[in-house]
């Protein structure tokens, strides 16, 4: 056994004890322990992906040794060392390019347990990644509810309380229903471990029994994540969670949170559930037809907001609904296209966040677009890359969106029966995407109705933040290719 | 060497426009004007002569340039074919002349440096669709040209301009949206696995035969998707609302390069993707011909319904533009060449009516038509200009425009001839299109004679000419005259072309047609 | 080589006059100049057609040529052009004493006669379709001369309604260049039924296009509409020429449609023929009603050249050799008595400015042999022989009894034989009122203004003595003309 494959493991221990060790310590260490296993972790998550990569192979690691049904497993391979690498480099920046305004946020005294709440979320996301059964995740799903409301009430504010407990009635209605989803599939399968649930499936699939059972099981656990993912119609809590809470928490919340839960729906529904099963019922339909509402929905709520962190969130709830639909084909192409669209997403949206609150300093801390005119004279590197956030949105070429988008096209020929409301669906949300990030890109570089009084310039490491999730959609844009073959490679290892 | 040449010639002017952006700071403040003007016409007028070395030294057939993968089989490739060469021509023609007008007209403007960065470089992305050699190069100039020629038309910064290019943008990248559908949808049909242009299309015939209403429902989505840049009804509303911004923008790029760069997709992808033997006869051809035919009839009513001289043309343009996919729609070789020499003329003549439409409103700051009574006296160059292009859209012979015209209607009457023959249900389409067309150069007739008989013959309206010599003498107002050798070179120059075009076009036609020949 | 010179001579001169602007103090000079011209104009395509021959002017592109050759059809119509061109021209030195921008209508009016020439002279369909456009666009300043609200809204409907003609017309020519390939113009036509099969009802559209199309210049409803507005607004003569010549252009575009492109062998028994004389003979019908009923002396004689030119157009749809022969001759004759009568018209106007016909009594007091002129003039319209009207008319009616045509070979005659009554009793109360203006009119006006016995200066004068003669003459010799219609007509059947 090598020392990497310990990696996994240890990079979720080491984000749950710089947690443990958060509480204790001043704020400013709080910080710079946080950075610091956030940075540690994303290189283990690199070299997990490297070792994986080299050798070709997942493999599985056993935590705490008890045998299964209980046991607790971690699993390694290329996709999850990917998604992991992912988030751990989009938490960097993230938290990186808020330091300034967490720390004006946040009262002085509860610095640290903001950190503590980064590192806790840390923490569950990369054990959703990496789990191996049911109920660790079910524990880290419950860790990541806890840290994510407060992030967001951290910040304390009407509108943050409000929504933070807006967010923890739908997630915790979420946890909920995947609680009963488990408990169901562990009273048919008796199984909790992906490996031996996925053979106690198929046998009950070969049988033709506990039909409806099963059905429940999948419909259960999928509407339980869709909750806490926020895809439409369970978006409510969505726009206000992500607009108010602090540009860090709002650029992990939108950007990580909800791809955490999608991540091990995805999991659960080839690993658990194999796809052969799946394509006999109608839940991927159900998901496939719920994402396209979501694109429509999302954006055409985006278009009637007039807030811009709001319109921003909206927009998630739309890129949610893109991700569901790829997993909604049903195709191994689609579900690629929906993991490249976690990363892609993941990348734009936390630059549209970070670069939006460069906009809001520079207009008196104004949010409404019409405040937001001539920002892009005031603030240029924020305005460049809201506009590049926003040229991803709606597809240029050579960025992220479009990668992703082209994915999405191509796998719909796999699926012909959904072929024509995807690639029309698609076009239709592009335009939807464009009347209202292209708008607002617009009236930044407009001149101002009226002086801005208090123009701050904005500190260093959020131009910093900028430039490198510029830099990331670039990447993803120009050199997918070795990315979304690994995505590849990892669906197959998952079998 | 010359592979090399396309790349320079379509980034030289996009880095020279980011330098220019990035320089903004110190031109400012009328500082270094003059620097300025003489550094951009000198940059435009080199890299019109390196497309010329270009065009002369391949002679039209150049290897492949690999940029870089986008993604997969997704390159960024340049190859230039004659079909290109014709349209990049056309563009390095007409760019130095365009900046040329365009720094008299914008004299007293502010943000001049921001204006050139971005004129210049859409020249660069004009080219850059020009010498595209895969789908894929085309379709990422072709979101790159809606993004540079975005802040131009805002550039007014009025509240009429901003909603003028959120118009733009939303139409432009909801056509590039459905266009993408085309894209993907070649991708998996492509008999090479890649996107490159193949004279006479690369669908795989096998694979297109199995799904063949799916391709043709997916080319129809594509020809609306490229066509809204081509002002195709009815997504043609941002060309006259765009009509806003600076007359050297509304006469260059909504009149030959946006607009032109959308019929030239169509074209590629009718042409150059699909094929015209994939498509010849079927439903796909006769509802986009119909569609073409629509726009032809709308634009020109609208045109003689405006009353706003640079809407007007705008309304033209956008009928004119249904010519040239009214040809594209032919799918005969001789539509390929019919459209062709329709983009080529109507880049002169809608350019020229532009000028002088611009010329018009530098002098006297007249933009109404109801305004111009009597100014062809005094303005006589101007004017005779102006009757010459209209004359020519009119397609009145010994003029560019009848050429084109000529074309059109020969194209499509023996594709209906064709279609006949086969019993086509759909072989009235070609000839109604003849009629259209028809119908289309009387409204010509009407929107731009009137124009051109208010200023020379001023009494159309009760007290004109009281209104026209009161002024003369009144002496109110400063004079109009014609304006000065900047604006007036490129006018004559456009009218040259228009008439030689018009007398002896059989040089040109020879490549066209054999653009034709190998492409239809 | 002389071909040339009769069409780009006067181009030439007139663009000449236009640029020289210093000729504006000069009139002397200039008149002179114009005179010579017109005078050398008339000489050169005399002899043009007497030479005879062909000439291929420039290659447009690579299937269509520019190309002039003179037959006998364009060569009559070139001569009639030129000679009525320098008759009215002469009046003109006369008339245009009284207007202003003398130098502008000269030059236009020298253009005009050349473009005429050159579309007389083409050789295919395409050169003369190029005049056709040319002669449009060049006549209308001569329309627009007045500058009024009302002479620039009625060449705004003459520029209009010549467009649209022209288009509809295109389309049958873009048609027929498809199936013929080359539309040069041949006796009898060059269109054989293959190269027709198959589009036999297009062609026919194709066909009724031009007929209308072309038509719309000879006043043929339904596009007759901007005549009766765009005549009489024009300095009377350029409403001559463009009455008693332009319409003409129109009828030689129908021709060379009909009888040298597409055969009349093809139209003949086909709904074509049958729409295009119903046509004709509601335009005759109803151009002469509507002449009789108009008070305005110019408009009146526009109304008549609706009527009148439809005669022509009437005979021609006969497709039938007789009819053909009384079109010929009738184009001749409208156009010698139509310029007859605008010429008049503009002396009168000249010398007692006055325009409505009621206005005219007691005319005979003041221009007693212009009134004499006048009136042999209109005889010869109605015609009455020995007058030339009588001639054609004649013929056009022996034409329609002899073509076999049904109910129209004998509705024909009847409508043409009702017109003439009308043209009578439009034309008849000038002279009357003129010469008898009865008990109770009122001659003060004439002696306040010393009127009487004032005839129009010779420059006037003489024109129009001409004209009313040789609507006379042509009438009692009409020999040579109707041996030359016969000619042709033999070669086009």
């Amino acid at each position: 056994m090598s020392f990497v494959q310990n990696f996994p493991f240890f990079s979720i221990i080491i984000a749950m004890f710089s947690g443990i060790v958060s509480s204790v310590i001043s704020g400013k260490k709080a910080r710079n322990l946080s950075l610091a296993a956030i940075a540690v972790t994303t290189c283990m998550s690199a070299a997990v992906l490297a070792f994986t990569w080299r050798t070709g192979e997942s493999y599985t690691y056993m935590m705490g040794h008890f045998p299964a049904p209980w046991g607790n497993e971690i699993r390694a391979g290329v996709l999850e060392g990917l998604v992991a690498l992912m988030f751990g480099v989009v938490m960097f920046i993230s938290v990186m390019g808020g330091l300034d305004h967490t720390e004006k946020d946040v009262e002085p005294g509860k610095l640290n347990l903001f950190y503590i709440m980064i590192d806790l979320m840390l923490s569950s996301l990369l054990a959703l990644v990496y789990t191996n059964d049911l109920f660790t995740a079910y524990v880290f799903v419950e860790i990541n509810t806890i840290a994510g409301c407060g992030l967001i009430m951290i910040r304390q504010w009407g509108r943050s309380l409000s929504a933070a407990i807006r967010y923890m009635v739908m997630s915790s209605l979420g946890s909920g229903l995947f609680l009963i989803g488990l408990s169901l599939l562990y009273d048919v399968t008796g199984q909790l471990l992906m490996i031996p649930a996925k053979e106690a499936v198929a046998q009950i699939a070969a049988s033709d029994t506990y039909v409806i059972p099963m059905l429940v099981i999948l419909a259960v656990i999928s509407v339980g994540l869709a909750i806490k993912s926020g895809l439409y119609p369970f978006h409510y809590w969505i726009p206000d969670t992500y607009a108010y809470a602090t540009p860090t928490a709002s650029a992990i919340l939108s950007g990580l949170v909800s791809k955490g839960y999608i991540f091990l729906l995805i999991k659960i529904l080839y690993r658990v559930m194999s796809p052969e099963h799946l394509m006999e019922g109608y839940t991927l339909d159900v998901l496939y037809w719920f994402g396209i509402a979501g694109m429509m929905m999302g954006s055409i709520h985006a278009i009637q907001e007039k807030d811009t962190g709001r319109m921003i969130a909206y927009s998630s709830v739309a890129q949610i609904g893109y991700i569901y639909m790829g997993i909604g084909l049903g195709t191994l192409g689609g579900t690629t296209a929906a993991i490249f669209h976690i990363f892609s997403h993941g990348a734009t949206k936390a630059l549209l966040f970070i670069s939006a609150v460069g906009l809001y300093e520079a207009s008196g801390g104004e949010r409404d677009y019409l405040s937001l005119r001539g920002a892009g004279y005031r603030n240029p590197l924020a305005a460049i890359g809201f506009t590049v956030g926003a040229m991803s949105m709606v597809g240029f070429p050579m960025l992220s969106g479009f990668i992703s988008k082209l994915l999405f096209a191509t796998s719909a020929f796999e699926n012909t029966g959904k072929l024509l409301p995807t690639l029309i669906a698609l076009a239709v949300s592009t335009t939807l995407n464009a009347v209202y990030f292209l708008r607002l890109v617009i009236s930044l570089y407009r001149p101002e109705r009226k002086k801005v009084g208090g123009v701050r310039r904005d500190s260093w490491n959020l131009r910093l933040a900028v430039v490198c999730f510029i830099l990331l959609n670039l990447v993803l844009g120009l050199f997918s290719q070795p990315i979304v073959r690994a995505i590849g490679q990892g669906l197959e290892m998952f079998d | 060497m010359y592979d090399l040449l396309m790349a320079v010639s379509v980034l030289l002017p996009i880095l020279s426009g980011f330098l220019l952006l990035i320089l903004n700071g110190p031109i400012k403040r009328g500082k270094h004007e003059r620097e300025m003007e003489i550094g951009v016409e000198a940059l435009v007028l080199v890299n019109s002569f390196l497309a010329a070395v270009l065009i002369a030294g391949t002679g039209g057939h150049s290897g492949n340039l690999v940029l870089f993968r986008l993604y997969g089989e997704l390159t960024v490739m340049f190859r230039l074919d004659r079909m290109g060469s014709v349209f990049a021509g056309l563009v390095s023609f007409l760019w130095p002349l365009a900046t040329l007008y365009a720094f008299e007209y914008m004299k007293h403007e502010s943000r001049k440096p921001m204006f050139f960065a971005f004129y210049t470089m859409t020249y660069g992305v004009t080219m850059g669709v020009a010498l595209a050699g895969n789908l894929v190069t085309m379709y990422l100039f072709y979101e790159m040209l809606t993004f540079v020629t975005l802040p131009l038309v805002l550039y007014p910064m009025t509240k009429e301009a901003a909603r003028a290019s959120r118009q733009y943008l939303y139409y432009s990248i909801g056509g590039a949206a459905f266009a993408f559908i085309g894209l993907v949808c070649v991708l998996s049909f492509s008999a090479i696995g890649t996107t490159e242009f193949t004279a006479g299309g690369m669908l795989n015939p096998d694979l297109a035969g199995q799904r063949k209403n799916l391709l043709l429902l997916v080319y129809v989505l594509a020809f609306f998707g490229f066509g809204v840049k081509a002002a195709i009804f009815p997504f043609h509303d941002w060309l006259p609302k765009a009509s806003v911004a600076p007359t050297p923008v509304t006469a260059l790029l909504h009149a030959v390069a946006v607009v032109k760069s959308g019929a030239f997709a169509v074209l590629r992808f009718t042409y150059f993707i699909y094929g015209t033997s994939f498509l010849r006869g079927t439903w796909a051809q006769w509802v986009v011909m119909g569609a073409a035919l629509v726009t032809i009839t709308f634009g020109s009513t609208m045109a003689a319904k405006e009353i706003h001289l640079k809407r007007r043309l705008a309304y033209s343009t956008v009928s004119n533009l249904s010519y040239i996919l009214f040809g594209a729609t032919v799918m005969t070789p001789w539509g390929l060449t019919a459209a062709l020499i329709h983009m080529v003329a109507h880049a002169f003549m809608k350019i020229c009516a532009f000028f002088c439409a611009g010329a018009v409103m530098h002098q006297t700051e007249k933009t109404y038509i109801h305004e111009l009574n009597g100014l062809g006296r005094k303005m006589p160059v101007t004017f005779a200009c102006f009757t010459v292009s209209g004359l020519s859209l009119m397609g009145i012979p010994l003029f560019a425009g009848f050429i084109s015209k000529w074309n059109l209607a020969e194209a499509a009457l023996s594709c209906g001839a064709d279609a006949a023959a086969a019993g086509n249900p759909g072989a009235f389409m070609p000839y109604l299109g003849v009629g259209v067309i028809l119908y289309s150069a009387l409204m010509t007739g009407i929107y731009m004679m009137t124009v051109s008989v208010r200023a020379f013959f001023p009494s159309l309206v009760p007290g004109g000419a009281e209104e026209a010599a009161g002024k003369e003498t009144g002496g109110k107002e400063p004079e109009a005259t014609d304006p000065n050798w900047m604006m007036l070179v490129p006018l004559v120059t456009f009218v040259i072309v228009i008439i030689g075009i018009g007398l002896h076009s059989e040089p040109l036609m020879r490549i066209l047609t054999l653009i034709g020949g190998e492409a239809g | 080589m002389i071909m040339l010179w009769a069409v780009f001579l006067p181009v030439l001169a007139g663009v000449l006059v236009l640029a020289l602007k210093d000729m504006e103090g000069n009139r002397r000079v200039l008149t002179a100049a114009f005179t010579a011209v017109l005078t050398a104009e008339a000489a050169l395509v005399i002899l043009a057609v007497m030479r005879g021959g062909s000439v291929t002017l420039w290659r447009l592109t690579d299937t269509i040529t520019l190309g002039f050759r003179i037959d006998r059809m364009g060569g009559l119509f070139a001569v009639l052009t030129s000679v009525i061109w320098l008759l009215a021209g002469i009046h003109s030195t006369a008339y245009m004493k009284h207007e202003h921008d003398e130098r502008r209508f000269y030059g236009f009016y020298l253009i005009v006669v050349g473009v005429l020439s050159g579309l007389d002279f083409s050789a295919d369909l395409i050169t003369m379709y190029v005049f056709y456009e040319m002669m449009t666009l060049t006549s209308l300043p001569l329309v627009l001369h007045e500058l009024t609200k009302e002479a620039v809204f009625a060449g705004l409907k003459y520029l209009f309604y010549s467009v649209a003609g022209a288009f509809l017309a295109l389309f049958g020519i873009f048609f027929l260049a498809n199936i013929c390939g080359d539309l040069q113009f041949a006796a009898g036509g060059i269109l054989t039924p293959e190269m027709a099969a198959g589009k036999e009802g297009i062609l026919l559209f194709a066909v009724f296009a031009m007929i209308v199309g072309f038509g719309t210049k000879a006043g043929m409803f339904p596009l007759h509409g901007w005549l009766p507005a765009a005549h009489p607004v024009a300095p009377a003569p350029a409403s001559a020429v463009l009455s008693g010549v332009i319409t003409k252009a129109g009828v030689i575009a129908v021709i060379r449609v009909v009888y040298y492109v597409v055969g009349p062998a093809v139209i003949r028994g086909t709904w074509v023929q049958t729409v295009w004389m119903v046509l004709t003979l509601l335009t005759v019908f109803m151009g002469s009603v509507l002449a009789y009923r108009e008070k305005v002396m110019k408009k009146r004689f526009a109304y008549s050249t609706v009527s009148q030119v439809s005669y022509v157009l009437f005979g021609l749809s006969l497709l039938q050799p007789a009819a053909f022969v009384g079109a010929i001759s009738h184009v001749i004759f409208h156009s010698v008595i139509k310029d007859a009568l605008f010429l008049f018209a503009g002396a009168v106007i000249v010398g007692t400015g006055w325009t409505r016909v009621e206005q005219l009594r007691g005319l005979g007091r003041i221009m007693p042999l212009t009134l004499a002129f006048y009136t042999l003039a209109a005889l010869a319209l109605i015609g009455i022989p020995p007058a030339s009207g009588f001639v054609s008319k004649w013929y056009l009616a022996a034409g329609a009894l002899a073509s076999g045509t049904g109910v129209f070979s004998v509705a024909g005659p009847v409508v043409l034989l009702i017109s003439a009554l009308l043209t009578a009793g439009y034309l008849l109360p000038i002279t009357i009122q003129g010469y008898f203006p009865g008990q109770d009119f009122d001659g003060r006006e004439i002696e306040e203004r010393n009127l009487a016995g004032k005839e129009p200066e010779p420059a006037m004068l003489i024109p129009i003595g001409i004209l009313a003669l040789a609507s006379l003459l042509l009438g009692c010799f009409p020999g040579p003309i109707l041996r030359l219609a016969q000619a042709i007509a033999e070669t086009v059947f």
